[in-house]
């Protein structure tokens, strides 16, 4: 009536995806047999929902970013940052010389974001901007019809090679469509949205309740914004080569970026 | 060092801020002390951002901020690091007794526990032993792999398979007596 310690390292690290394909079937065999895992197997799943529910809490405030960010620009002005004391960290600090970096760290953010501002280049930009917006706004509004639609999806598969294949003749874009079910993030589907009037391929995710659409589109000139969050629902964006990959849920960021990073990772080779 | 330190620091660190908020409010336990030890931890990332090379900038980047916590929690809360690797040998003998929950049926009442059951974990969580809790976090909340968190906390992937194990053993013990 008791698991031995063994097991229960296995056990977990079934759970979480660890064991290699040989050892998680001969896991499952192990835990078809025995009722006592096959019930501690449950228990495992029922508290990482549970978990998932109280781990991730309030993000952190636009004050902490804030003072993030004018601490950052007043480490800069630093002639020799090494000598320095270490800078008193306070976020009550009435430091006027802090008050004072504050919005110039702000506006280089946005700098960086945006890429600069020098004379005409500006309106370019600014118009760049506005349609990267709408380019979000409609994958956005894209994903929520799907929401709406009984399913999600036009092909209902698990399997990347079968929802890859799929897009061929459907949009001119071949996106890699990764499963990543031992990450907890299995693909369900594949559809074909159209976004800036040209169709474009979307892999379907889920993650427990929450459905994630992944758009891919052509527009890597526009740069989305990395992440943004529009009436609740989180969109983050990334780029490989001269695709954009959006990833659009209302799961919570904390674990939206995890499956972005899981991605990201992915298109590079890795993972 | 300053455009390229920037243009890297908005890349790597800014889009992170969120998920090392999360683990240094885990780890200290606190959302005010969460957000001194992100302050300091971003001070850190970005005078280090440029000997940073390409790799993997998320385990990277909460290797800093779970240093900066540790060393934070014992500038300002010594007592907090004290240690308890093992279970007490009571709780462990309870787990190894445990099991008649298991087999239970769920009934309407559980369904009106469910809300009790998550003050219950929160409660739980908090208490666990700091190291136990942060190879938690980093498994449960941010979804890292065994080899990121070995990685992070510099020990061995057996170190964090029986922390992991232990953290969850002594959750589920704790949420058993919750519902007595």
């Amino acid at each position: 009536m008791t698991i031995d310690n063994e097991t229960l390292l296995l056990l977990n690290a079934y759970h979480d995806g660890e064991l290699s394909p040989v050892e998680a079937l001969s896991m499952e065999r192990r835990i078809k047999a025995e009722p006592e895992l096959a019930a501690f197997t449950r228990q495992l799943g029922e508290l990482s929902s549970g978990l998932s529910e109280i781990l991730p809490g309030d993000p952190a405030s636009s004050r902490l970013r804030g003072s993030i960010l004018a601490s950052i620009t007043t480490d800069l002005t630093h002639d020799d940052v090494s000598n320095e004391p270490e800078p008193e960290i306070s976020l009550q600090s009435a430091d006027p010389r802090r008050a004072y970096w504050g919005p110039i760290a702000a506006a280089l953010a946005i700098g960086l974001v945006g890429g600069g501002f020098a004379g005409g280049y500006f309106t370019h930009l600014a118009q760049t901007e506005t349609r990267a917006a709408a380019i979000e706004n409609e994958i956005l509004t894209a994903h929520l019809r799907g929401l709406i639609a009984p399913q999600p999806f036009d092909i209902a598969s698990s399997e990347s090679h079968v929802v890859k294949p799929w897009f061929n003749g459907k949009t001119t874009i071949a996106p890699t469509t990764p499963d990543f079910s031992a990450q907890g993030f299995p693909l369900v589907g594949g559809r074909v949205d159209v976004i800036d009037r040209k169709p474009v391929p979307v892999m379907i995710y889920k993650r427990r309740q929450h459905t994630i659409s992944v758009t891919v589109t052509t527009s890597s000139d526009l740069a989305l914004p990395v992440q943004s969050v529009i009436d609740g629902t989180n969109v983050t964006s990334w780029t490989d080569g001269n695709l954009t990959y959006s990833a659009v849920s209302d799961l919570n960021l904390g674990e939206l970026s995890s499956f972005a990073d899981l991605y990201r990772k992915r298109l590079a080779g890795g993972g | 060092m300053t455009t390229l330190a920037k243009a890297r620091f908005a890349q790597i660190v800014l889009p992170r801020i969120d998920e090392g908020y999360r683990l240094a409010r885990w780890l200290t336990g606190s959302a005010t002390d969460a957000e001194d030890v992100m302050q300091e931890a971003c001070i850190k990332a970005f005078r280090a951002i440029e000997s940073f090379a390409e790799g993997n900038a998320r385990a990277w980047f909460l290797t800093i901020v779970r240093n900066v916590a540790y060393s934070w929690l014992q500038r300002h809360r010594p007592v907090k690091l004290v240690s308890l690797e093992d279970l007490s040998p009571d709780a462990q003998q309870e787990m190894e007794t445990g099991g008649l929950m298991a087999n239970a049926v769920p009934t309407p009442e559980d369904l009106l526990l469910a809300k009790q059951r998550s003050t219950a974990l929160l409660g739980a969580v908090e208490t666990l032993p700091l190291h136990l809790r942060e190879t938690l976090v980093l498994r449960e909340f941010h979804g890292l792999s065994y080899r990121e968190i070995a990685a992070i906390g510099d020990i061995p992937i057996g170190t964090v398979m029986s922390r992991l194990a232990k953290a969850r053993q002594s959750l589920l013990l704790r949420l058993k007596e919750a519902e007595r």
